[in-house]
């Protein structure tokens, strides 16, 4: 029995915790899958958007009644019980600073000495720089303040619970972070020590004969992305594109020469360098597009969770990979460790995100186009009547797709499935574009904003051929009616302890998955 | 049942039998026992067999092209449309029935024969186009269109 934790460091931790979740939706994931992100700009727009989609998720996942083969948020995801905090956010009070934390002022007085250490180490700005926005690009900060986390405190503490009867490597940890930045060049190595997480003694996880309950892993985010830099910034202290190269070369170096408590690494990174926003030194406007590389860090996780047991002490392990080109595709994901799998993964990955891509599409449109009309003016619809006619009863909610209490489902899916169409919307770079994997312009009418709402998705039944090539590679261009023939025609529910909103949503993931069996190139 | 070719098949079955119920085993009865002034009974048979197969036959082409059009992808995203369309040949099917009637009357009209009997034909005609067309729809319909036709 494994034990799966993933903790986001930073604003890149938290955006590939985005992906994360989404995978997980599509049914790539574990079973079960522990939460938690580490980062002092708690009102970062990145951050607030991956909490907002954790909560979404588990609510969708606990309302959605899933029929059976019907993969989708199969990953429980736990976070914090009880409200408990799901971010750690280092410092208990706003405004804080690094002299306030060393208490430079006391310093100067009882031990001058330190302090004079510490005006050593530190810029007189580093110790003044208010940091509930994140340490900007000063990994030196975030090492002084995230050395002694709370491990009796949630979220740390999720990590121990439900430990005890766990054998060596059996829990798997798995940080991520960037290399590049102020919070996840810090947290990496600081929580990746020896003695933080792999062996700490209070937490027994360390084990006789050089043994450790935790397998412990990591993804080093590389840079992969650029923004536009604001001159004209009051900024005191932050960080911009041109630092990024020699911030990376310096913590590879502190990599290379360091013992840290590393089983297994993955250095992942990419040289396209496209913009994901403005710039930002944090807080809530700190809002990025999603990239592809925050997917592949995601799938750097998951290939670490699905690893086989190792017994005994693990071999360390490094994993990289890159492009054949400057193009990514379907068939350039590195999904697996293993190669003669390889390739089988990438059917399986690719069918599972266009399956939920169609489905989340259709739904939205099609989906909620019908749910909008009267049930006796679809008297027509034979894939609506074959689910919901048979038993229909108005004030009962598991035949009355429209019933009060069935609303419910509808809100949440509605807003995850808006967010998960713009995550894999935004890493499209369009025609001639570098990154192809779903064609944006097949979904959304117009240029792809943050704000998820004002986007348009095009109307399937005025756009019918749309749907057919919502994949950036050949199909067998069905279309909108062959989605209503060869999907919703073919997807009747009849299992009747299922409430009328989650066969609703069931009778749209069948259709989706039997209309790409159809559709899709799979061999 | 609903699915093509099958559903072509027995429509075409089930319409030779109604045919051959109304044109062979029954025409007797219904050329003999109308009063007639000059025609052979035999010739009203014969011009019965024709006018029934001429029913039967327009009604299972009807049928058939509603079910080719049903099958069609395209037909899914266009149900209003398909419901117009099975009202249009449904309601063709009733002029049929009338105008096949009429031309029963129209050749018979001075044989004297009894308006029971015009009824009668009437009601053969009727079972043979629109009632004919409009069961083996309502049974065999593809699955898109199957809840078109009236009543279901």
């Amino acid at each position: 029995m494994f034990k799966n934790v993933l903790i986001g460091i930073g604003g890149t931790g938290s955006r590939v915790i985005e992906s994360v979740v989404h995978l997980c939706a599509a049914g790539y994931g574990p079973d079960k899958l522990h939460i938690f992100i580490i980062d002092p700009d708690s009102g970062n727009g990145n951050l607030t958007r991956t909490k907002t989609l954790i909560q979404q998720y588990s609510d969708l996942r606990q309302k959605f009644q899933r029929v059976k083969g019907n993969n989708c948020f199969k990953t429980e995801i736990v976070i914090p019980p009880d409200g408990a905090p799901f971010i750690w956010s280092i410092f208990d009070e706003k405004k804080y600073t690094l002299s306030k934390f060393i208490n430079h002022d006391n310093l100067k007085k009882n031990d001058p000495n330190l302090a004079d250490l510490a005006n050593v180490l530190f810029t007189k700005k580093e110790l003044e720089t208010k940091l509930d926005e994140g340490f900007r690009g000063h990994p030196s900060i975030g090492a002084v303040v995230m050395s002694d986390p709370p491990m009796d405190e949630y979220p740390f503490k999720m990590l121990w619970d439900d430990t005890a009867s766990l054998h060596a490597n059996d829990l798997r940890v798995f940080l991520v972070g960037s290399i590049f930045g102020g919070t996840g060049a810090a947290g990496f190595p600081t929580l990746g020590s020896e003695q933080l997480i792999k062996f700490n003694e209070q937490k027994q996880a360390k084990l006789a004969g050089g043994k450790s309950k935790v397998l412990l892993g990591g993804a080093l985010v590389l840079p992969y992305f650029s923004f536009s830099v604001d001159e004209t910034s009051n900024e005191p202290m932050f960080v911009t594109p041109n630092d990024f190269p020699i911030a990376t070369k310096a913590a590879l170096q502190y990599y290379n020469d360091k013992q840290l408590g590393f089983d297994q690494y993955y250095f992942i990174g990419d040289s396209l360098a496209q913009k994901v926003g403005e710039f930002s030194a944090g807080s809530s406007t700190q809002e990025n597009f999603p990239h592809y590389i925050e997917m592949v860090a995601s799938l750097a996780a998951f290939d670490f969770f699905r690893q086989e047991t190792i017994e005994g002490i693990p071999d360390k392990k490094y994993f990289i990979s890159c492009r054949d080109d400057k193009n990514l595709d379907w068939n350039q994901l590195p999904l697996t460790r293993d190669s003669n799998l390889l390739q089988d993964e990438r059917k399986e990955f690719r069918k599972l995100i266009v399956d939920f891509s169609v489905f989340a599409y259709s739904y939205l449109t099609y989906g909620k186009e019908i749910l909008n009309k009267a049930h006796k003016d679809l008297k027509n619809e034979a894939w609506y009547r074959d689910t919901f006619e048979k038993n229909f009863k108005e004030e009962n909610y598991l035949f009355n797709p429209r019933h009060e209490d069935n609303k419910a489902i509808y809100e949440v899916a509605d807003d995850y499935l808006s967010k998960f169409l713009f995550w894999i919307s935004a890493m499209d770079d369009g025609e001639g574009g570098n990154v192809n994997m779903i064609n944006k312009d097949m979904i959304f009418s117009g240029d792809l904003g943050l704000n998820v709402k004002n986007n348009n998705l095009k109307d399937p039944s005025a756009f019918k051929a749309n749907i057919g090539q919502i994949v950036w590679e050949k199909t067998n261009k069905k279309d909108f009616n062959a989605f209503i023939r060869e999907g919703l025609e073919e997807s009747v529910i009849s299992d009747e302890t299922l409430g009328a909103g989650s066969k609703y949503l069931n009778v749209f993931y069948h259709a989706a998955e039997k209309f790409n069996n159809k559709n899709l190139s799979l061999n | 049942m609903n699915k093509s070719p099958l559903n072509h098949l027995l429509t075409f079955a089930f319409g030779a039998i109604l045919w051959v119920i109304f044109g062979v085993f029954l025409v007797a009865y219904l050329s003999e026992n109308p009063a007639l002034t000059l025609k052979d009974p035999a010739d009203l048979a014969n011009e019965l067999r024709i006018i029934f197969g001429v029913g039967t036959l327009l009604s299972i082409v009807s049928a058939s092209y509603w079910y080719f059009y049903g099958n069609k992808e395209s037909t899914a995203g266009e149900l209003q449309a398909a419901k117009k369309k099975w009202l249009s040949i449904f309601i063709f099917q009733i002029i049929l029935s009338v105008t096949l009637t009429g031309t029963i009357v129209g050749t018979n009209v001075t044989e004297g024969i009894e308006a029971k009997w015009f009824g009668i034909y009437y009601a053969i005609n009727a079972v043979l186009t629109f009632l004919f067309f409009w069961l083996a729809t309502f049974l065999m319909s593809p699955r898109t269109v199957k809840y078109i036709p009236l009543g279901k």
